[in-house]
């Protein structure tokens, strides 16, 4: 999603400004000889973890309750201010 | 999340069946594995060590006796500490005790959690009624407890500097098929008769 956008934008910038767009950041880098025993053991977990937690925080995890197929809560259904409120959908 | 998972884990598969050059070879390869779920331990990071481990456990891995064999005893030692820690012996205990246990930044495994809400949802009715005018309670506190502290999880981010060559290197990594890495396994460690007697249609698929 995030490269769809950098896309657009140099897109956009080609448009305005004419002329040709540098490509975008991610196609410099070239990993094409990179080979796993190039890096430590330490950096590549530091890497996988930074990309893992990415991915784990963008996990809705209030979807995975079944409540979230609810609409609506009941008509009369109230809860106290101090409890969760499970109609809420986080995020 | 869970396709990255099965990609990472046909990766770290691929990366060892396809060292071909001697068994020690691969066994360096599999003790650079092992460092690495050594440290995504140590940054709480147990989703990591599930792909790397689900790696070791698979059948192209598993077969591959004597370069296991050919690993040092440090690395064999930890990879034995990861097996017992991310055993499913009693519904993931040691995990879950472990999880529980961490301070925060964590990354859980989601198929403990994933295993929990379909055990509380499918096991448990919605309503402790027939006519459906009261839900259970219970049940729904039950699952908010767990969403809650998958959620607490996601509040804490890591402080590491990133890497884009490594990030873009770990994004790119080549996925080898199931049946051409467990091809692979077999000319690194071909398959050997399991008795004298025995023709080579009988051996057995280890």
């Amino acid at each position: 999603m995030g490269m769809d956008k950098i896309d657009k934008f140099y897109n956009l910038v080609q448009s305005k400004l004419g002329g040709e767009a540098s490509p975008s950041t991610s196609d410099d880098l070239d990993v094409g000889d990179m080979k796993l025993l190039d890096f430590e053991p330490a950096e590549i977990a530091r890497q996988l973890t930074l990309l893992e937690y990415e991915m784990f925080t963008a996990v809705k995890v209030s979807s995975y309750s079944p409540l979230s197929s609810f609409p609506h809560p009941p008509h009369d259904f109230v809860f106290l201010s101090s409890q969760p409120s499970f109609w809420t959908r986080p995020g | 999340m869970t396709s990255w998972s099965t990609k990472i884990t046909k990766w770290v598969i691929g990366e060892i069946v396809s060292i071909q050059d001697s068994v020690r070879a691969r066994a360096i390869v599999l003790e650079k594995f092992i460092a690495i779920a050594q440290h995504l331990e140590r940054m709480n990071n147990y989703n990591g060590i599930m792909e790397i481990l689900a790696a070791f456990q698979s059948s192209a891995v598993h077969r591959l006796k004597k370069s296991m064999q050919a690993v040092g005893n440090k690395y064999l030692k930890v990879l034995d500490e990861l097996m017992k820690l991310t055993s499913r012996e009693l519904n993931y205990k040691n995990l879950r005790t472990k999880v529980h246990a961490a301070n925060p930044p964590v990354i859980p495994f989601p198929g403990v959690y994933l295993g929990d809400l379909v055990f509380l949802d499918t096991g448990n009715a919605m309503h402790v009624n027939n006519d459906k005018s009261m839900i259970n309670f219970q049940k729904f506190q039950k699952l908010a407890s767990y969403i809650l502290e998958l959620m607490v999880y996601q509040q804490t981010p890591y402080s590491f500097a990133p890497v884009p060559e490594i990030q873009a290197f770990l994004r790119g990594v080549p996925v080898m098929d199931d049946d051409a890495a467990y091809g692979l396994s077999l000319i690194c460690e071909p398959r050997q008769a399991v008795a004298r007697g025995v023709s080579t249609v009988g051996t057995l698929k280890s």
